[in-house]
């Protein structure tokens, strides 16, 4: 059963995918669908090992191009519509043991060129008005599968966080004339305290705002709304500054950092979007070597974040751990 | 099918129906593959900046 259901009271769609109760769990060693299929071995999802990246459509989706029509019948307070979208998995590399931080430059500014394609064929779809790229990385955010790789949902309509940060930037644009998350890089920038590392065509900082203690945010220096507007060097810097920050935070507690990241750029609904801007932001559920930031019942009943550390704090920490890397 | 031209190479994508016949994939290859870590100017271990 898979279909989108109304909340009035948050005036919001959720998803509805019992399928999903089935998906393979932390399969063991040996038995995982992302491997590459190897001879004589069991039929994985993917079966050739010729590709530096490979992507397709998930097989417990919680939107598809072809839905089923609702199990139940909607009424006036609760509208019901079919689960149409798309639901992509995106396998970073066919070796098991990496993760995105363990990739050298060259494969993730090779990942950012596939990221931009993806974006641009999703968006072209007419049933599609965002394409939401992110990755869940680690059991403490709840992976089912370890192998390094991201999803891409395509939704048929802008999600709510989406929509509140539209609806934010449009205040603040017709407020000012200004993009509002130009003046946050700007005023993060000046301040100085906040920022972890920048380059010549992104900033990465932990926001003033940060709700996790290691939020970290990394936006384009030049105002532009999506991946395809990305000139080939600003493909390399975010490969760049990408590998910067996964690398310092596998280094913070010399772990394998659990994170959940998350592409934001402008919806593809034929709207104007001009005054967006394209960034990305990292949400990792770590606050010290052993415990965990929870969505308790402030975060989750009342959307109010409490962060039990000072966004300045975590940037130094963070920032010492920044290294060098360079593509060739 | 060729779609994007950079110092990773050409990007490839093949794209092809999975076992199911339902689902979709697509191979994204590009023309001059590394090993990783091989890229010049990639130390083993960067220095702290």
């Amino acid at each position: 059963m898979s279909e989108l259901r109304w909340n009035p009271l948050l005036g919001e769609w959720l998803a509805t995918a019992t399928h999903r109760q089935d998906r393979t769990f932390l399969p063991p060693a040996g038995f995982c669908p992302l491997c590459p299929t190897t001879m004589g071995g069991f039929p994985t999802e993917v079966p050739e090992e010729t590709y530096d990246i490979v992507v397709f459509e998930n097989r417990f989706p919680s939107l598809s191009p072809n839905p089923p029509e609702p199990a139940i019948a909607a009424t006036d307070l609760y509208p019901i519509r079919p689960a149409q979208g798309e639901c992509e998995v995106v396998v970073y590399t066919p070796n098991h043991n990496s993760t995105l931080a363990d990739e050298p430059v060259s494969q993730i500014y090779k990942l950012v060129q596939v990221w931009t394609d993806r974006y641009r064929e999703l968006s072209q779809l007419e049933f599609v008005k965002y394409v939401f790229i992110f990755e869940n990385k680690g059991e403490a955010i709840g992976v089912t599968l370890n192998h390094p790789h991201g999803q891409i949902y395509a939704y048929p309509f802008v999600p709510p966080r989406v929509e509140t940060e539209l609806e934010q930037s449009r205040f603040h644009w017709e407020k000012t004339g200004r993009c509002l998350l130009c003046d946050v890089a700007t005023e993060e920038k000046r301040d100085g305290r906040r920022i972890v590392t920048e380059n010549d065509s992104f900033v990465a900082y932990i926001p003033f705002f940060a709700r996790y203690p290691y939020e970290t945010h990394i936006a384009a220096k030049r105002h532009l709304q999506d991946l395809t507007q990305l000139s080939v060097n600003e493909q390399k810097d975010l490969a760049l500054i990408l590998k910067q920050i996964l690398v310092a935070f596998d280094k913070l507690f010399n772990v394998s950092f659990p994170y959940m990241m998350v592409l934001h750029g402008q919806p593809s609904d034929g709207g104007d979007y001009d005054f967006y801007h394209f960034h990305i932001e990292f949400y990792p559920p770590m606050r010290t070597a052993t415990k965990l930031k929870y969505l308790a019942g402030s975060e989750t009943g009342a959307g109010m974040f409490i962060n039990d550390t000072l966004p300045e704090e975590k940037a130094a920490e963070l920032r010492g751990h920044i290294s060098d890397f360079k593509l060739a | 099918m060729k779609d994007d031209k950079s110092d990773t190479g050409e990007m490839h994508k093949r794209r092809e129906k999975m076992a199911d016949e339902r689902r979709y994939i697509i191979y994204y290859t590009f023309e001059r593959s590394e090993n990783p870590g091989t890229e010049t100017g990639e130390s083993e271990e960067p220095k702290n900046v």
